[in-house]
């Protein structure tokens, strides 16, 4: 729907040296929102199966305390 | 003989001695059982995302090792037992060491150090990480974010900031517009 006006290519397919580790916090804090939530590949652009890689570093990242699971927690 | 790596949160008013003791124990314990360590990460003292047993700091700890599959669960017991280690989680490794995970110093006998990861002495960029009060509203995904990661040094959000500023305009309507979808929803 919104991707009519421009086809966005996905980063990670572009450039493959990107590690999909729970540890990397700086690179993964890109792909949450201010609320915490994980951003969906519609508004990304990635494709399905580094969305996946995404959200898997995502949410371990979130168990080990790296990322919130929501940005109230803290408040 | 399998590649893992452990990583868990020490909790609790431990002072260094204290650490380096708990530290020490669970490497003597993990080499009984039959592990063979490759590296001991000490990522340092950082801000939890969230309280855990009323705490909001906790230090960090990778054991990057290889065993055989059958210990791996009494390993855990031994971990889940301690009441200051807040979280574990284990997973295979595929043996690569990432350059943002610097050591604050590394003290186990008879393991190389990889030569590529520099061992600082302190690294305080993690420690103060407050995370989302950082980060913009328009959190849009800037075009760098795969980079390599031997360019990123100290600020690195800044660089990213500075690239992409023509395509900015154009997003932001795009995500403006998500936004008030999803409130239509709600």
């Amino acid at each position: 729907m919104l991707n009519r006006k421009k086809i966005k290519i996905c980063k990670f397919c572009e450039n493959k040296d990107f590690d999909f580790n729970y540890k990397n916090n700086k690179k993964l804090r890109y792909f949450i929102n201010e609320r915490g939530k994980i951003i969906p590949r519609r508004m990304s652009g990635t494709c399905a199966k580094h969305q996946r890689k995404l959200t898997t570093a995502i949410k371990r990242a979130r168990y080990m305390a790296i990322l919130p699971f929501t940005s109230e927690m803290m408040r | 003989m399998r590649s893992y790596e452990t990583t868990f949160i020490i909790g609790g008013l431990l002072d260094v001695a204290e650490r380096e003791a708990l530290i020490g124990r669970y490497e003597k314990s993990l080499t009984k059982l039959g592990g063979k360590f490759e590296r001991i990460v000490r990522w340092g003292q950082r801000n939890l995302a969230y309280e855990i047993k009323k705490r909001t700091q906790g230090y960090y700890v990778i054991f990057y090792f290889k065993a055989d599959p059958s210990i791996i669960s009494s390993f855990h017991r031994q971990l889940d037992i301690n009441e200051n280690i807040l979280r574990y989680m284990t997973l295979l490794w595929d043996g690569k060491h990432p350059e943002y995970i610097k050591d604050e110093g590394e003290s186990v006998s008879g393991v190389d150090v990889p030569s590529k990861v520099p061992v600082t002495a302190k690294n305080h960029e993690d420690s103060e990480d407050t995370l989302l009060s950082e980060i913009d509203e328009d959190t849009e995904v800037p075009d760098d974010v795969t980079g390599s990661e031997k360019e990123e040094s100290g600020d690195s959000s800044e660089k990213y900031e500075d690239t992409e500023e023509t395509q900015d305009e154009n997003d932001s309507k795009e995500t403006d517009e998500a936004e008030n979808l999803d409130k239509e929803d709600k």
